[in-house]
């Protein structure tokens, strides 16, 4: 039986084609640009996707801004109450400059996204509905520019969700949604037990892991971690020489070591990292009494060969790998398929 | 040559190409990585320093 879709013999190309043809296919190709065009400007206006203006910025200058707006901003029992809508948040191993904040519901801010060593993620949740969340990701050398605006009252955890170390897990810090910001500047809406405005008040302002639901263990060891080992140990192979830019920034406001008093001697080479708020990633207070997060660093005390190997998965090695995999496996497998339907209808 | 001495017309090129599943899979990776790399290019450097 003769294919349908054989070629025709000769010079098939220099033929005019049927008329009907020729609409058909210029019918697909508008339908395909419309699509195309559709799916950018969705991107670009359909208000599904954190757009925002990006600029170029060392980490040592952006590290001076967060500062800049630290002093300029209200310190309260409750977090920093920023001087206007700009809100600046410098993500580093293992804390968050410039959190915790208080800001007002349905006012636009914009939030300044940068980070002062490696990759972090800037992952929002609200606590009464962590099920919602927004992800953004914070490169070192961009500082983001994402307008942000609150409509629902409450504590809002921020994690990172970029692993950027051994202390990536511990990664937190919150800020607060309040409706009357004036109350909280002027003292009176601050410390008032746990039922401030926020969401139904039942633990709003208690920034203690007790609220995380779950998303910080006490498992020292990290289980995540030795999933992370295992793929890094097969992808990776060989051995880890530190070669990520894990340089810590040491100019913070008050630079004060992490509470378990390590000797800076971290199985990534580098410095461990020091928090500006006495080595304390998040701290909120309610009822008058401050929680607070300890920032503890599992590799310090015992590195372990799974640890130092979840290193490998992080290195590049291992990223190259994964990125030669993936397009390879498709195609191999669109050669496969191209290959078994060509046997099918006979082609070639 | 073909046997009765006549040379066979050369088919067109994108006729080649839409014969061959491997020469338009190749052309199709490389549009789409040349398209890539350009549009990575294009957005690095219109990133303004702050």
């Amino acid at each position: 039986m003769e294919s349908p879709i054989d070629s025709p013999e000769g010079d098939w190309w220099s033929e005019k084609a049927n008329r009907r043809e020729t609409m058909w296919l210029g019918l697909s190709g508008i339908w395909s640009m419309v699509l195309f065009g559709w799916m950018a400007g969705w991107t670009q206006f359909g208000e599904q996707n954190q757009v925002g203006e990006t600029l170029e910025v060392p980490p040592e200058r952006y590290q001076g801004k967060v500062s800049a707006f630290r002093d300029a901003a209200t310190e309260t029992e409750r977090g920093l109450v920023p001087p206007d809508t700009d809100v600046y948040v410098g993500a580093m191993r293992y804390a968050f400059d410039g959190l915790p904040a208080v800001i007002e519901a349905g006012t636009e801010y914009t939030f300044h996204l940068g980070t002062y060593d490696v990759q972090h993620g800037f992952s929002v949740r609200q606590e009464d509905t962590l099920s919602k969340q927004l992800s953004p990701q914070m490169l070192p050398g961009y500082e983001w520019l994402m307008l942000m605006q609150f409509g629902e009252t409450g504590t809002y955890h921020v994690v990172c969700n970029e692993f950027c170390g051994t202390g990536h897990r511990t990664m937190h810090a919150t800020f607060e949604v309040v409706e009357d910001l004036s109350a909280v500047e002027s003292g009176t809406d601050g410390g008032s037990s746990g039922s401030d405005a926020g969401g139904d008040g039942s633990d709003s302002g208690n920034g203690a892991s007790d609220d995380y639901g779950g998303w910080f263990t006490d498992d020292a060891s990290g289980g995540a971690l030795f999933v992370v080992a295992a793929v890094g140990t097969l992808l990776g192979g060989g051995t880890y020489e530190g070669d990520l830019p894990v340089e810590a920034p040491t100019a913070f406001g008050t630079e004060t070591a992490v509470p378990d008093g390590g000797d800076g001697t971290t199985p990534d080479g580098g410095e461990h990292g020091t928090t500006p708020d006495g080595g304390v990633d998040a701290t909120a207070s309610a009822g008058g009494e401050t929680a607070e997060i300890e920032t503890t660093d599992p590799g310090e005390s015992s590195p372990s060969w799974y640890e130092d190997a979840a290193h490998h998965a992080l290195s590049m090695r291992g990223t190259f790998v994964m990125t030669l995999v993936f397009p390879g496996t498709f195609v191999v497998l669109w050669a496969l398929n191209w290959y078994l339907l060509s046997q099918l209808w006979h082609v070639g | 040559m073909g046997a009765d001495g006549i040379e066979p017309a050369e088919e067109p090129w994108p006729q080649q190409l839409l014969e061959s599943p491997w020469l338009l899979a190749g052309a199709a990776l490389l549009f789409f990585t040349l398209s890539y790399v350009v549009w990575g290019l294009i957005d690095l450097l219109s990133i303004a320093s702050g």
